[in-house]
């Protein structure tokens, strides 16, 4: 199973490249960094699969397949030295358990998808039979790109868990769990499944105050998404020009957001490098995989953000173009999927039909002097046709895996929408509330009632209050006032 | 010898520029390379069919038009004739005939030469709620078909010397004839019913005759089950493929960029889409007619061959008979079974002289026809398979094209 060109050999570059240098970087893969992506330090591959038996959670007999992890420094192949990898054995389901941990952890990012957990889309002959060794060899390649995809986001990269998951074989559960991270994925979940509104969706109030680091990785990244959307193979070289030229902006930290974008590209520039690097992407040299390129996609995306990438700028404008591109995107994948399935089951049904030929010319051979070997052939023929159409449907399944990649990335892209959503909505509720309290604060202490409410209803009625329990209340205002002034800015750094 | 049509299509890619079809594949070019290594015997046997240095008589079934009058409407075809036989008048006939003008021939044919395996014609009867017998498709089909009918008559040895063939081809206005079959017809059955013999054993090569005829039979009935089949699943798979190209028509609507690509697929799609259905509808002109009209040969084939059998059953009855009363009262044999015995002898022997040229009209029929549906076949494929290599190219090209963009 071992193919040699499924490495990613990233040629490690000079790191001390701090500045903002980039447009050197030609169609070759030397690289400008800041903060080096795992990837450049690590090579990572899904080399094998396995089955395997053994209990579970309800300690009955259960057989699975795992997948070998292979894991080698970087630097040690730039000296040439060719070590033996770190290997470790994973199944599906820890790897669905890494990615909800990052889909928790860094909800403003759209995550890699993973290859789907049961076969959808299926026409009649391709049982959803994940033991099916075409559907685990898929799967395999999915887990790959997933991984690489992972591990050359320059912030996700970085992350401990990740790092774990790829050298701790054992135990590796029970840290992900101590995270907790879990707690804030069922708040999450319960908040996101109220029905709920943005009572101003292009609220202005959505503070850009400052330059974050995070809303421009965000918008770059969706860009990004959009452009490994659309071009999930090809020729997509390892040089990515900046397609515009940093507008005159005093404030260095956008300068080095420029830098930022041309890094991002190229990670993920060598992850998606056509032939020799991926039997998967080469796999994809069918005509329907070149189909989209990247280049245009990108030019279009990042003019679009550097118009709009001005402090204050209507983000929220921004997401709800997103969210309609994500719902878009969904609905036309999905909906080719499907109709593809369609046309296999039919394409299927009409070669296998051709084998009866193949039968009854043999029959019919049988009693001819002069034709008979001419019909024989004839019928050996139409078996061949009819047995070929396995594998040309098998070769489609490929296609098909990309497009359901375009489907995942669609749903994360629209998960991170609906996320910001929700912490607009969050950000919103904390700060009416601090508003109210500030106001009753402040009408108590200065005991001028601004707005009718009971309490002046009642003072006007039994006379105020004695002035201890005023300072109690106050004392007590004060400090509901400054925690909610923390869960606004906790609620503002995250919608950032 | 044999003549294969290869059909050079223009076959347009979705950029208009015209490819070249003709591919080494195709049948006729490996047929040009496997000539010499063909069975001599077969060839020669073969000859029996496409002896066109020697054939002297040329027919045509073209040109059908409608004719409507008060009492009906119906459809006639013009029959030209070719020929420097003595036994026509002049060099060259032009007639117009009606599909019961062939049925009157066929069965005056049958009448007057009941040892020799006359061709079928298309079905008679077509049922009105279901088949439009004025359909373009239909009439050229019939046509097609009784043009095969006349061409088969003429070539054969004996049949074309029939002077109801050369009625046929030369009067004006056969109607006034045709009163006659009707008579003759019922005449000729009543004397068949009245033989009533009884056959013992058919020899061996009769034998043989019979059980080739069921089992190509069966066979053939097979074949047009699996065409039809083919057809209707095809026909659906083309519904699929349609809906499948038109939602990446669609698809543009969200991604401008990426119009020319996608939209080059769903043409792509629908180019396949045509090359496929144009194979459908090749299939049902040319392959299934065929395998029908082969159908109602050995229904007819299977007649002489019963008729034949009678006759040698009336000539033992008669012979045994004969040789009973001979033993009795030694009277010479009667002069009936001779004439039996010389009827039987001439049925068989005419009966074997039309099985072989219907033999070897048979493997060359489906020769052609096989060929024809491969080389359909191949045709289609190349059609689709030039559209998406044309998109490929542009597909290349706009990959170029953004880079460049880019670096500016």
């Amino acid at each position: 199973m071992a193919e040699d060109g499924r490495e990613e050999s990233v040629a490690a570059d000079d790191d001390s490249q701090h500045t903002a240098e980039d447009g050197r970087n030609g169609l070759n893969n030397t690289m400008v960094e800041e903060s080096p992506t795992l990837l450049r330090r690590m090579e990572i591959c899904v080399a094998e699969a396995e089955k395997r038996s053994g209990k579970n959670a309800v300690n009955m007999q259960e057989t699975f397949t795992v997948y070998l992890i292979e894991t080698r420094p970087m630097d040690a192949l730039a000296e040439g030295r060719n070590p033996a990898p770190d290997s470790l054995w994973r199944r599906y389901s820890e790897f669905e358990l890494l990615r909800n941990y990052l889909l928790v952890s860094f909800p403003y990012i759209v995550v890699p998808p993973l290859p789907e957990k049961r076969a959808e889309f299926v026409w009649h002959k391709l049982s959803a039979d994940n033991m099916d060794p075409d559907f685990v060899e898929r799967r395999r390649v999915g887990l790959e790109n997933f991984l690489l995809r992972v591990a050359s986001h320059p912030v996700l990269s970085n992350d401990k868990i990740l790092h774990h998951f790829l050298t701790e074989e054992h135990g590796w559960k029970e840290v992900v769990y101590e995270t907790g991270f879990q707690a804030k994925a069922d708040s999450r979940l319960k908040a996101l499944s109220a029905t709920f509104r943005p009572t101003n969706p292009l609220d202005q109030r959505c503070p850009v105050l400052v330059i974050n680091p995070f809303v421009l990785d965000l918008l770059l990244l969706f860009g990004l998404a959009g452009v490994k959307l659309l071009h999930l193979l090809l020729d997509h070289h390892g040089g990515h020009r900046r397609t515009h030229h940093p507008t005159v902006d005093p404030e260095n930290l956008r300068i080095s957001k420029v830098v930022v974008s041309n890094r991002l590209t190229h990670p993920l520039d060598t992850v998606f490098n056509f032939s020799p690097v991926h039997p998967f992407l080469a796999a994809s040299a069918l005509p329907c995989g070149q189909l989209l390129s990247s280049r245009e996609r990108f030019a279009s995306r990042t003019k679009s953000l550097a118009v709009h990438s001005l402090p204050g700028e209507d983000v929220s404008q921004r997401f709800m173009d997103m969210k309609h591109y994500s719902d878009e995107l969904q609905s036309h994948t999905s909906q080719l999927l499907r109709a593809r399935a369609r046309v296999a089951d039919r394409l299927y049904g009409v070669y296998k039909v051709h084998g009866n030929y193949g039968r009854v010319f043999s029959e019919w051979s049988a009693i001819e002097r002069e034709m008979g070997d001419g019909l024989q052939s004839a019928g050996h023929h139409m078996d061949a046709y009819a047995a070929s159409i396995d594998d040309i449907l098998e070769e489609e399944e490929h296609y098909a895996d990309q497009l359901k990649e375009y489907l995942f990335y669609a749903e994360a892209l629209r998960a991170v929408c609906r996320k910001h959503e929700l912490t607009q909505f969050e950000l919103e509720m904390a700060t009416q509330d601090l508003i109210s309290k500030k106001q009753q604060h402040e009408e108590l202490s200065t005991g001028i009632v601004r707005t009718f409410s009971f309490k002046g209803m009642t003072n006007k009625l039994f006379g105020q209050e004695a002035p201890e329990q005023r300072e109690a209340r106050l004392k007590l205002l004060e400090e509901l006032i400054e925690e909610g002034e923390e869960a606004v800015k906790d609620k503002t750094v995250e919608c950032e | 010898m044999f003549s294969i049509n290869l059909e050079m299509q223009e076959v347009g890619l979705t950029n208009g520029t015209p490819v070249e079809t003709s591919s080494p594949a195709s049948t006729s070019s490996l047929f040009n390379r496997l000539q010499l290594e063909d069975d001599l015997e077969a060839d020669v046997r073969d000859t029996y069919a496409d002896s066109t240095e020697m054939r002297d008589l040329f027919v045509t079934v073209d040109d059908p038009k409608k004719h409507v009058s008060t009492m009906e409407t119906y459809i006639t075809y013009r029959v030209s004739t070719k020929t420097s036989r003595v036994e026509f008048d002049l060099p060259e006939y032009c007639v117009r005939r009606r599909y019961q003008d062939f049925d009157w021939l066929r069965i005056k044919l049958e009448d007057s030469q009941p040892t020799h395996l006359i061709p079928p014609l298309p079905e008679k009867f077509v049922m009105k709620g279901v088949v439009d017998r004025f359909s373009e498709e239909f009439v050229e089909t019939r046509m097609k078909a009784l043009d095969k009918f006349l061409k088969r008559v003429a070539d054969h040895p004996v049949l074309s010397f029939n002077p109801h063939l050369n009625a046929f081809l030369t009067v004006k206005d056969l109607n006034k004839r045709q009163g006659l079959a009707l008579l003759s017809k019922v005449g000729e059955s009543v004397k068949h019913v009245a033989g009533g013999y009884k056959l013992r054993a058919r020899p061996a090569e009769f034998c043989a005759m019979g059980e080739y005829l069921d089992t190509f039979n069966q066979k053939l009935g097979t074949i047009d089950r699996i065409a039809q089949r083919i057809l209707k699943e095809q026909s659906e798979y083309l519904t699929e493929l349609r809906e499948y190209g038109g939602v990446y028509s669609s698809w543009v609507g969200s991604e401008e960029e990426l119009r020319r690509p996608l939209e080059g697929v769903a043409g792509c799609v629908t180019t396949s889409c045509g090359a496929l259905e144009d194979l459908g509808d090749n299939m049902s002109l040319d392959f299934l007619p065929v395998l029908r009209e082969y159908v109602l040969y050995l229904e007819s084939i299977k007649n002489v061959l019963r008729k034949r059998d009678q006759s040698q059953a009336e000539y033992e009855g008669r012979l045994e008979a004969a040789i009973l009363r001979k033993q009795e009262d030694r009277t010479p044999m009667p002069l009936e079974v001779e004439k039996c015995q010389d009827k039987v002898e001439c049925f068989n022997a005419d009966l074997k002289a039309d099985w072989e040229r219907w033999q070897s009209n048979k493997r060359h029929d489906f020769k052609q026809l096989l060929t024809g549906m491969a080389d359909r076949n191949i045709n289609s494929y190349e059609k689709s398979q030039a559209a998406w290599e044309s998109l490929i190219t542009l597909l290349q090209d706009k990959q170029t094209e953004d880079k460049t963009s880019e670096t500016n």
